[in-house]
């Protein structure tokens, strides 16, 4: 695994996946559900984009899987994926810049105007 | 439910176009979420989302396994050439479909005008050849992939080649089944 650095600039899936999984741990397929829900459908991962992401952002240190399976009921082996401390606070600086480019966006706009 | 198992068995013969490495690490849990995709989403949407998705991770996964085996700047520089060849390719093909398919409307819709029996377009006719040399190629390279596990670089280049080959004959033939059918429809209407 790398050093937990900041990547300069996240791709869009990396940055959905981040983006989903700070409510909590998710599985693949619920992670990939969650980022079609949040983006209103506009980003849809395939599953060899949603592993090939999360591969990088395990190697990136920004995300890891969970060990804790216990009591899920799950009759099937799943893997569930976390934020690491690293990767909540990226997200959290994505999240930031998104509502201060949003909020820019508005002040900016001519009076009556709706996004 | 019998169709949706030869699917599952189908995209798990076909993950064996990605490099050993992330097939190993990742192609169970991949098969478990296509499966967990055809139980609440229709056929056709997961299946041509899935093939879309095989098409453009596959080149990229086998180039980031090559990177990170040796990372000499020439190998990264030919690396990066084969991405963006592949992904200007991949451009340049969707292109070409669009603008064929813009041409052969057009082109219909000129015939239909001169012609008022389309029912015997004959490039129509043979949809479901050009359906069944696809199926038959695509199950040729499940089997192969299937049977020979791990495939060389030559052997995945041609693998690779004939899977694109393959979904363009199924598109093509669907294209034209499609066309089949609306001649069907016109024709009918026209006799009655």
């Amino acid at each position: 695994m790398k050093s937990a650095g900041r990547p300069r600039r996240l791709p869009t899936a990396a940055l959905h996946i981040l983006l989903a999984l700070l409510p909590g741990e998710l599985h693949g397929y619920a992670l990939m559900r969650r980022v079609e829900e949040l983006s209103d459908g506009a980003v849809r991962l395939g599953p060899g984009t949603l592993y090939g992401t999360i591969i990088r952002l395990v190697d990136d240190g920004l995300i890891e899987e969970t060990t804790n399976r216990k009591d899920r009921g799950d009759t099937e082996r799943r893997r569930y994926y976390q934020l690491t401390s690293a990767g909540r606070s990226v997200a959290l600086d994505e999240l930031a810049r998104l509502q201060t480019l949003v909020q820019r966006v508005r002040s900016g706009l001519p009076k009556g105007a709706t996004a | 439910m019998k169709r949706t198992a030869v699917i599952v068995a189908a995209y798990r013969g076909l993950l064996r176009l990605y490099p050993r490495t992330f097939r190993d690490e990742f192609g169970a849990d991949m098969v478990l979420l296509f499966r967990e995709q055809l139980r609440d989403e229709p056929i056709w949407r997961v299946c041509g989302r899935g093939v879309l998705d095989l098409v453009i991770t596959i080149p990229i996964r086998h180039v980031e396994v090559h990177m990170s085996r040796t990372r000499t700047p020439a190998l990264i520089l030919v690396a990066s050439f084969a991405v963006a060849s592949a992904l200007f390719a991949l451009v340049e093909g969707l292109l070409g479909i669009a603008v064929a398919a813009l041409g052969a409307g057009l082109a219909m819709l000129t015939w239909r005008h001169e012609r008022p029996a389309p029912s015997e377009r004959a490039a129509a006719q043979r949809w479901w050849k050009l359906l069944a040399a696809g199926a038959a190629l695509l199950a040729v390279v499940i089997g192969v992939a299937t049977a020979m596990g791990e495939l060389s670089e030559p052997a995945w280049a041609i693998a690779a080649v004939t899977f694109l080959v393959s979904v363009s004959l199924l598109g093509a033939g669907v294209i034209l089944g499609l066309v089949r059918l609306t001649d069907r429809r016109r024709s009918t209407r026209i006799a009655a």
